[in-house]
């Protein structure tokens, strides 16, 4: 499969471009693509142009978003089809979770999502579709408008339907967005875009959007358009050198929205132990959180922090293992095994006795039981479960780097939120939940929206 | 008769010990490294456990060997909460589990306050650790024996003799240009290179900075944990940039004494040490007063390793530095070597990295799982070795870097295994273009780097 050149096109302002004149190889797999020239000056309007979306109402955004969304269903998208194809070249996730992350697409554009994301956001969405007039209490005017951005997406490659949320994000917005696709995917975002403007090919938001590859960190390309003459916001997907190398290119004007590279932890109480079934459940749904993208997810946990006797904590260990193997719809029951490195770590902690472990560290899912957490990062289906003598103590181990807190009891969570939350963290949730989120919520502890708008005033002061 | 092992180490100073054809030497290799593993089996917890796994306690070929050894990241599998919380006790069983050290529990650390306490402690029981130096990870601790030091010590020596022609004549001022270290083995293998080059009437030059220390570089890393645990007091950042800025700055006036006394000595001939990165700003002091090759010796010699540790450096520095000092290429020494193999491997004429005898050279995929076959011409592949010296632990470690390895006669003339000047660590490439939203609080540590 390596052999074989995939074609990766552009996506240029509403218009495909096909040529595969630049050779390029996949981080992950080293598989072979080719795209277009990347023409610098397609990618960045002018200033002096208005956005092209500004015009439009957001309601009828969301109507195209949404009769986006059912044309990707994957039945009957050819373009999403082929993606799939070509994206096992490229993506160490196995065919069977893209497609079952395909499926799930259309479902991040359905109407009430959208609906919530905007109303979650801005106070009053009006902000959105024109200027809305305040009147202090000598009687000023403040006419505000959230006006488009222009922004660059720093795609993750570890999720290949991410791009789908960030479109809609970009098009809610009325953005003028520019799509950096990430080497494991060159090709799902250019199907979205392009299904999109099958949809109308002329819709104003469609002209709004590029979806381009270049090598991340190619300072040819970033040197040139990280500028705030440019771009208005870069927002990163994550972390990683690639990232680190856009902060030097931050200054007045160009700011990052950064949703940062996370970490995410369970935790469960006594109450676990209190039958066989409540084990058998509570167990089942920390695998579920631990092995979300085989665990190449910043909310897929890594760490079990909890509470009970010895023997218990044994027990539920050997459960969890068990779970840790199974086929689930964003999880293979026999994923890619651990690094040798970090298996030789467990070795030798396990000679001298420090820990043990359940399951095999052979990618179908290991627990690692421990006193405190491990040094190395659990990954590859590994769950570090660490004793503790109450959930309190656990908080210790929160940091600005913990996303997804997966608790169990239920009940539990309100005495420790106001602590995880100093602490650091940023959601607290039902463990076996970690996947799933309330609409309209915020991400990393930010409404990215308000965050992407260029806040505009226009202030009548007349006392 | 002297067993395989034996005779493999005697080979250490044989002026001929780079023309060995590999095919000739194996059946010799092999039953030397079944000698080592017999001596070590029942002494390294690790090593036992990889024997029981592998199911079988005797090497026949190389393919063997594999699932024996140790990845580099095993001499760094303590954890950093025990460092934090002063276990020296739980520090040495594990230095027991993964070396040929001794816990006896009669003689506890109880008392120890500090790391370098805990290091001297064992030494006083001729256990050597040695550590990495990096601040900015977790660092690699190895324990070797006496012999290993020495052994380790007069390969450095041997080496330097094979790779420049020079004998061990004492006739030489030696001038160590790099930040001193306070390692035991690096202070040994100092030791060995002035007793063997230096002159007598000359004294030894030191870079004149205080070394560093095993405990302050631990003290570093330490640092490091504690902010990203969020547990590290401001005033304790500050006092520690604080004291980097003064290394920082001693380090600086270091270097002008460094470049003086260097131009003093310039019609002496000169054994000159340190890494390429430290020597640069030496090379530019030397410059700017206005000498050059002409004013220095031309019998001149540079001993280094290594590669540019991160530092970037104009085209052309290599040159710049050979040329101000009088030093030609074939009088400069350039090994590759690694912390966790006690032997260092030399640059011949032909550009290339020779492994010397009692070494068996494991060239492996990149995952570090099978042995690749490379008879056939040069191939990419993960270094791995099995250092027949080492008696303090076990020889047989997965390096964490990529190289261009050949076992065909080379073109320089000798025999054995040899290795391209690119080498490159893995860990570098996965950098690049990866973006993912997974990842830990080290991505939020900054400023002890």
């Amino acid at each position: 499969m390596s052999d074989a050149v995939l074609p990766a096109p552009f996506f240029v302002r509403g218009r495909m471009v096909n040529e595969s004149t630049v050779r390029h190889t996949s981080r992950d797999l080293g598989a072979s693509f080719a795209t277009p020239e990347l023409d610098l000056d397609a990618i960045v309007v002018p200033r002096s142009e208005l956005p092209p979306a500004l015009g439009v109402k957001v309601d009828e955004i969301i109507d195209l978003l949404v009769e986006t969304g059912e044309a990707l269903s994957l039945d009957k998208n050819p373009h999403m089809q082929g993606c799939l194809e070509q994206l096992s070249a490229t993506n160490p996730l196995p065919r069977r979770i893209v497609e079952n992350l395909y499926r799930s697409a259309p479902g991040l554009l359905n109407r009430e999502s959208l609906e919530t994301m905007l109303s979650s956001n801005f106070d009053n969405r009006q902000v959105l579709d024109g200027w809305v007039t305040r009147v202090d209490q000598l009687g000023n005017q403040g006419h505000l408008r959230a006006f488009p951005p222009r922004m660059i997406h720093m795609l993750a490659g570890n999720a290949p339907a991410g791009c789908i949320a960030s479109v809609a994000q970009g098009a809610l917005v009325k953005g003028i967005n520019l799509f950096k696709m990430p080497s494991s995917d060159p090709f799902t975002t250019v199907a979205v875009l392009r299904t999109m403007a099958e949809v109308d090919a002329n819709h104003p938001v469609v002209r709004s959007m590029s979806a381009v590859y270049w090598p991340g960190g190619d300072d040819t390309v970033e040197r040139t358009i990280y500028r705030p003459q440019f771009f208005d916001r870069i927002v990163a997907w994550g972390g990683g050198p690639a990232i680190m190398n856009v902060i030097k290119y931050l200054g007045p004007g160009i700011q990052l929205v950064s949703f940062d590279p996370k970490s995410s932890i369970s935790m469960v109480g006594r109450e676990v132990f209190e039958s066989d079934e409540i084990l058998a459940d509570v167990a089942d749904r920390v695998a579920q959180d631990t092995t979300v993208y085989n665990q190449d997810a910043c909310l897929a946990s890594r760490y079990v922090f909890i509470e009970g006797e010895q023997l218990q904590i044994e027990r539920f260990c050997d459960v969890l293992a068990g779970r840790l193997a199974v086929d689930r719809d964003f999880a293979s029951a026999q994923g890619p095994p651990l690094p040798a490195d970090i298996r030789g770590e467990i070795e030798v902690m396990e000679t001298m006795g420090e820990l043990k472990t359940w399951g095999r560290s052979d990618g179908s899912g290991l627990v690692v039981l421990s006193d405190r957490p491990v040094d190395f990062y659990p990954s590859n289906k590994t769950s570090n479960v660490v004793k503790v003598t109450a959930l309190e103590d656990a908080v210790r181990f929160v940091n600005v780097a913990t996303q997804t807190i997966g608790m169990y009891p239920w009940h539990r969570k309100p005495e420790l939120r106001d602590r995880v939350a100093s602490a650091g963290g940023q959601r607290l949730c039902r463990v076996g939940t970690a996947n799933k989120h309330v609409p309209g919520g915020p991400h990393d502890a930010m409404f990215a929206l308000q965050r992407f708008v260029h806040w505009m005033a226009d202030d009548d002061i007349t006392q | 008769m002297s067993s395989s092992l034996e005779q493999l180490l005697s080979l250490r100073d044989d002026p001929g010990r780079y023309s060995h054809r590999p095919d000739d030497l194996l059946p010799v290799q092999i039953e030397a490294a079944n000698e080592r593993l017999e001596m070590q089996i029942g002494r390294i917890p690790l090593l036992s456990n990889r024997v029981e796994s592998a199911g079988r306690e005797t090497i026949k070929e190389p393919e063997d060997l594999v699932p024996l050894l140790f990845a580099h990241n095993t001499y760094k599998s303590y954890a950093e909460s025990w460092l934090l919380e002063g276990q020296w006790d739980r520090m040495a069983r594990w230095l027991s589990t993964v070396s040929t050290y001794e816990f006896d529990t009669a003689h506890s650390f109880e008392g120890v306050a500090a790391f370098d306490d805990w290091i001297e402690r064992l030494e006083d029981a001729h256990r050597f650790v040695a550590c990495s130096s990096g601040t900015t990870g977790k660092p690699a601790m190895l324990g070797s024996t006496e012999n290993d030091i020495n052994f380790g010590a007069q390969c450095n020596v041997s080496a330097f003799s094979w790779s420049t022609g020079i004998g061990p004549n004492k006739d030489r001022k030696f001038f160590g240009l790099g930040p001193p270290v306070k390692v035991t083995r690096n202070e040994r293998i100092r030791k060995a290179l002035i007793a063997a080059f230096g002159s007598e009437t000359a004294e030894p030059y030191q870079l004149p900075v205080p070394p560093i220390s095993a405990g302050s570089v631990m003290g570093m890393v330490m640092l490091r944990r504690r902010i990203a645990d969020g547990t590290a007091q401001p005033s304790e950042v500050a006092e520690f940039e604080r004291a980097s800025a003064e290394r920082q700055a001693v380090v600086e006036s270091a270097q002008a004494d460094a470049v003086e006394t260097l131009i003093k000595a310039r019609e002496e001939p000169l054994l000159l040490s340190g890494f390429l990165p430290h020597l640069y700003p030496l090379t530019q002091g030397v410059r700017e007063q206005g000498y050059s090759g002409d004013d220095f010796d031309s019998s001149n010699a540079l001993f280094t390793a290594g590669g540019l540790k991160g530092v970037t450096l104009p085209q052309g520095y290599r040159e710049f530095i050979l040329e101000t000092f009088g030093v030609s290429e074939s009088r400069l020494c350039h090994f590759y070597s690694m912390q966790e193999v006690n032997t260092c491997f030399p640059r011949c004429t032909a550009h290339r990295y020779h492994v010397a005898p009692w070494v068996l050279a494991l060239p492996l995929d990149d995952p570090g799982e099978r042995l690749l076959e490379a008879n056939e011409g040069a191939i990419e592949a993960r270094a791995a070795f099995l250092d027949l010296s080492l008696e303090g632990r076990w020889g047989g470690v997965i390096s964490g870097d990529r190289v261009n390895i050949d076992f065909r006669a080379c073109q320089c003339g000798n025999e054995g295994p040899h290795i391209g000047l690119d080498i490159v660590r893995y860990s570098d490439l996965e950098g690049g273009d990866k973006i993912t939203c997974a990842g830990t609080i080290d991505a939020y540590v900054r400023g002890t780097a």
